[in-house]
């Protein structure tokens, strides 16, 4: 059991500690002795009857001495038994601060480096997608030697298994935008314009950003996280020092796979999207399937659906370089990859977004 | 020897993966405030063994005492209390890698305690310097060395001064300074804190640096238990063998293969 005994004489206090000071009074009473640091600018800490003192005991009297150093109080501890100080002087070993105090000239310092990383990182992406692009473009025939067939398992990863779900997702939406506009274009008498909704709604915007945002939490984040589970593990660097260059063996083929991928899939998402609001057309609002097909057929331009796919093709873009990038920054251990892997998604999914705004003002204003 | 005077006891302990039992009829006494090394060949069960003593590693029949405590009939809070007494080095650290160094060492002290968190971080402090990284406070175990991590991790182990420390190939990956320098510290903090310690290990030079006591297993059986003089006399031909391998690792490459050339056991 600990005793803390205080006396008091103007800017000086004086606390007898007597008893044991072990894990247990360290856990009930630490507080207590840490709020000693701040009774006044003198501290004497008599230990001359403290009889047992363990590491925990010794942690709360270094807290104290640092406490009261922070504060400006003079810490002195007298009467130790040589067995006390022993505990003590393994604790009261060094000034190192385990919480730093930011200054003025600190938080410059971060401003400046966080603004110099994205910098580095702006620079290395635009390096990313400029080698991506050239090796795309200008063939790379030792990476083929060395991954034979790569692009048409990419292709198969990242496209055909995705089909179902982008066909279920696009036809859903399909059946919601027709469901959601119907109740509206019937109050005018304009049911047949479900058509002309359906048409230029799937191809101009969902089909291919609601491919490009199911791509980008499937396959983005898919890429993301194997490229920085590979740069964790040292896959990277052993690629370099066999004298791959990490872009054209791991990114090309991706990159290749889904600009071919992408678009397939959109075509896909732009026919599941209108068979679902035709599906609505016909079953719920009770129109023609020759009327439906014909209204649909005046609404649609190939404008709309080379935009569609130009689209796709660019959302794909920006999904690989993205995922690519974060994966490539990725280091550290498994938190990293998680990091990452989120980041990935949420830059991938905003970038898409702004690609898909600019698009519209290009092609439609 | 008596019952009071172990820290661990296993009594017909077996260990089974599905239908395979890798461990048969283990009986156990480690002895309170020695080095006891469990070594044997890989996949002989070392580290199956050490991971069941504590539970992580369920049992098939037979059990577990630890400072007189029952393992299987600990469950729940009461389970979570008793395992802070006992620390667990793993052979890659076992430290959370978003965490510095300072944060993991925290954990512990904040599961278990009720300090405050300026004695926490004191004596985070403290089990760091113990280990000789100071300066590692604020470092990711990802920044770490081989031989740095290993450290972190011990220094996790022996956070709340358990009385029993539990290490899995502590020396594996080190070079023999590193690994030496790594037993050195434990032989050197096991005396300053009292504990126990149980390490799973092959490497000869470091079971003669520090084992009191040597538990040998092949192919899931007790092969030797006893003192560490003893396993160096023993007549097994097993036991010769394990520990024979120094002087015939130290004759040259080209010999050895010269000596499988000619078709002679080396």
């Amino acid at each position: 059991m600990l005793r803390i005994e205080l006396e008091r004489y103007n800017q000086e206090a004086i606390v007898r500690l007597s008893g044991r000071l072990c894990r247990a009074e360290a856990e009930a009473r630490g507080a207590e002795l840490l709020a000693l640091a701040g009774l006044g600018r003198v501290l004497r800490l008599e230990l001359g009857a403290l009889e047992e003192v363990d590491s925990f005991g010794a942690a709360s009297i270094a807290a104290l001495a640092r406490r009261a150093a922070a504060s400006g109080c003079e810490l002195r501890l007298e009467g130790a038994s040589e067995l006390v100080r022993g505990r003590l002087e393994r604790f009261l070993w060094g000034q190192q601060k385990v919480k730093k105090r930011r200054g003025l000239a600190d938080i410059l310092e971060g401003v400046g480096e966080g603004f110099l990383a994205h910098l580095a990182s702006l620079k290395a992406f635009l390096y990313l997608v400029s080698d991506t692009v050239l090796w795309s473009i200008a063939g790379a025939a030792r990476t083929q030697r060395v991954r034979r067939g790569a692009v048409w398992l990419e292709s198969v990863r990242i496209g055909l298994d995705a089909l179902g779900i982008v066909c279920l997702i696009a036809f859903l939406v399909g059946t919601v935008v027709a469901l959601q506009s119907a109740s509206i274009l019937r109050m005018f008498g304009a049911d047949i314009l479900v058509a002309d909704m359906i048409g230029i709604s799937m191809t101009r915007e969902m089909a291919p950003l609601m491919t490009a945002i199911l791509m980008a939490g499937r396959s983005g984040a898919s890429i993301a996280a194997q490229i920085a589970t590979m740069n964790i593990n040292e896959e990277i660097s052993g690629l370099r020092t066999m004298g791959l260059e990490p872009v054209k063996y791991v990114v090309v083929p991706k990159f290749r796979a889904i600009t071919l991928t992408m678009p397939g899939l959109t075509i896909f998402a732009n026919f599941c999207g209108i068979f679902g609001g035709f599906i609505v057309a016909v079953l719920y609002m009770e129109l023609g399937i020759s009327a439906f097909l014909h209204e649909l057929s005046q609404a649609l331009y190939v404008k709309d659906i080379l935009t569609s796919l130009l689209k796709s093709v660019v959302f794909a873009w920006i999904i690989v370089w993205i995922a690519a990038h974060k994966g490539f920054q990725a280091y550290g251990g498994s938190d990293s990859v998680g990091r990452v892997t989120t980041s990935s998604v949420v830059a991938s999914i905003f970038w898409c977004i702004v690609a898909d705004a600019v698009f519209s003002l290009i092609f439609y204003f | 020897m008596e019952a009071n005077e172990n820290i661990v006891n296993t009594s017909g302990l077996a260990v089974a993966y599905g239908e395979r039992t890798v461990l048969h009829d283990i009986n156990l006494r480690i002895v309170r405030g020695s080095v006891t090394c469990i070594c044997g060949g890989s996949g002989c069960g070392k580290s199956t063994l050490l991971r069941s003593l504590i539970g992580l590693t369920p049992i098939k029949s037979g059990s577990v005492h630890i400072m007189g405590q029952d393992m299987q009939a600990l469950e729940g809070d009461a389970r979570s209390v008793f395992l802070s007494r006992i620390g667990f080095m793993y052979q890659s650290a076992g430290l959370l890698n978003s965490l510095s160094l300072l944060d993991n060492l925290r954990i512990p002290f904040k599961a278990h305690t009720q300090l405050h968190d300026a004695i926490i971080d004191e004596l985070v402090m403290h089990r760091l310097a113990q280990v000789q990284l100071s300066h590692a406070l604020h470092l990711l175990p990802g920044e770490l060395s081989g031989g740095m991590l290993k450290r972190a991790g011990f220094a996790r182990a022996i956070a709340l001064e358990p009385e029993l420390v539990l290490s899995d190939e502590p020396s594996a990956g080190l070079d023999p300074v590193t690994a030496a320098d790594l037993d050195a510290l434990m032989l050197r903090l096991k005396d300053e804190l009292g504990i126990s310690l149980v390490v799973v290990t092959h490497d000869l030079d470091s079971i003669k640096r520090i084992a009191d006591y040597v538990v040998m297993l092949d192919d899931g059986y007790v092969k030797y238990s006893g003192s560490l003089q003893g396993a160096l006399a023993c007549s097994d031909p097993m036991v010769q063998k394990f520990f024979a391998r120094e002087a015939s690792s130290h004759g040259s490459a080209e010999g050895s293969l010269w000596q499988q050339w000619q078709g002679k056991s080396p």
